[in-house]
């Protein structure tokens, strides 16, 4: 498994947020995580970006494990919570800032999602002129636009209107067909029916299939 | 590091007119404190910086309440970045922390702010000491503003522990229970004033070798913070 997340239980103030998860993530497939709100989708994404340690259990990818606070064995895409762009900063800004942390900015790329998603025409435009959807379809283009491996979205289509979630699920057909594993976690199954080659289903800190 | 630095300035542009209302408050309080001869409440001394604590010089007056501006400079130091600087200190975006690991750099950058925020404070309060008065100098100043700024700074950093331990309210209340705690104990006071080796005031190694703890202390609880 290119992922692997073998037992791995997290507990905060006594409370049990992820319950003995075992699952592994292939190359080249999409995988749907489906649950309600605080069922610990959210978490275990956490969890593989190696910014929690887990109370027992461990987490790896491409065979080499993902330790708190230490250098991730892979690049991942990832969207977790409401993104924090710089409000004052323009679209393009604020991906070429994130993208030179690494060095890694590609220019044609980044051109082609912004294009893909509607986003070009705004790309000079301050992200606090962004509306909801926009900005959420900056936050899926920074999550891609390095050709991260793995790639970890969090409810993705949130304030995305039918359009531009169809652009989504082609994007992630695309991804997929490009050899990357996609994790994304979301409590609508509608969507990710239509995309994930496996769906499991979070209940209470449990992952099932 | 250029994202870190463009996040924080964001974060300090932001409601811009509220840190104005916080400081014209300040402003005004400071005018009046440093025209004040009553005694009761620390006069002004011409000698003493105006946030630099003192001893009191009546045996009716007690410590803490003949340093009402040494404490109204630090309530207001920590009080006009709004908590800005230790949101910054929090702040654990995920598209940041995927890319790069919170760690020694992003504090380091907040302690580098943190210290220019302190001097400036300082220096702005220094200028309008002498444009207010002219009966104080440089020389007789300078020290009180360095203890000041310092103090300050050991103060921001009590309370971005507060932060890193999960309560930004106790360490507003640590950092405010541990500086009137100093201030009620006037021996205590007269000892870090007076000098000791090489004419260096006891205050200024107590200081640097509390802010150089505190410091070590966030660096290591921010490093062991969880982004959850």
């Amino acid at each position: 498994m290119y992922v692997q997340v073998s037992n791995y239980s997290k507990v905060i103030r006594g409370k049990e947020i992820l319950r003995s998860v075992n699952v592994g993530f292939e190359r080249g497939a999409i995988y749907g995580i489906v649950g309600p709100n605080g069922s610990g989708k959210t978490m275990l994404l956490r969890a593989i970006c190696g910014f929690i340690r887990p109370t027992s259990g461990s987490v790896s990818i491409g065979g080499r494990p993902v330790v708190f606070n230490e250098k991730l064995p892979e690049k991942i895409g990832v969207i977790i919570e409401n993104p924090g762009f710089v409000g004052s900063e323009t679209g393009m800004q604020n991906l070429k800032y994130l993208a030179d942390i690494n060095r890694a900015f590609d220019s044609a790329e980044v051109t082609r999602l912004l294009k893909s998603f509607d986003l070009y025409d705004a790309r000079d435009q301050k992200v606090k002129s962004y509306s909801l959807g926009m900005r959420q379809k900056l936050a899926i283009v920074q999550a891609l636009m390095e050709h991260q491996n793995l790639i970890l979205l969090d409810e993705p289509t949130n304030g995305l209107d039918a359009r531009s979630v169809g652009v989504f699920l082609d994007q992630m057909r695309r991804q997929r067909d490009a050899g990357r594993t996609i994790v994304i976690a979301s409590h609508h199954d509608g969507e990710l029916t239509q995309i994930a080659d496996r769906l499991y289903a979070m209940a209470d800190g449990r992952l099932s299939s | 590091m250029l994202h870190d630095i463009r996040y924080l300035l964001q974060s300090l542009r932001d409601k811009a007119g509220l840190h104005v209302l916080v400081a014209l408050v300040y402003a005004l309080v400071f005018t009046q404190l440093v025209h004040s001869d009553f005694i009761a409440y620390g006069a002004f001394d011409p000698h003493v910086f105006f946030g630099m604590f003192r001893v009191s010089d009546d045996p009716n007056i007690a410590n803490l309440p003949f340093n009402v501006s040494s404490v109204m400079f630090m309530a207001f130091g920590l009080a006009l970045p709004l908590g800005r600087f230790s949101r910054y200190l929090m702040a654990a975006e995920p598209m940041v922390y995927v890319r790069k690991r919170r760690g020694v750099a992003h504090f380091l950058l907040y302690l580098a702010s943190a210290v220019a925020y302190c001097v400036m404070f300082t220096v702005v309060q220094l200028v309008a000491t002498f444009a207010l008065r002219g009966d104080t100098s440089l020389r007789s100043q300078l020290p009180g503003a360095v203890c000041a700024a310092g103090v300050l700074l050991l103060l921001m950093l009590i309370v971005g522990a507060g932060h890193l331990l999960g309560s930004a309210v106790m360490g507003y209340l640590a950092a405010a229970l541990v500086y009137a705690a100093v201030l009620s104990f006037g021996k205590f006071d007269g000892w870090l004033i007076a000098s000791g080796a090489c004419s260096v005031p006891h205050w200024a190694p107590v200081l640097l070798l509390c802010v150089v703890g505190l410091a070590v202390l966030d660096t290591f609880l921010l490093c062991g913070n969880e982004m959850y």
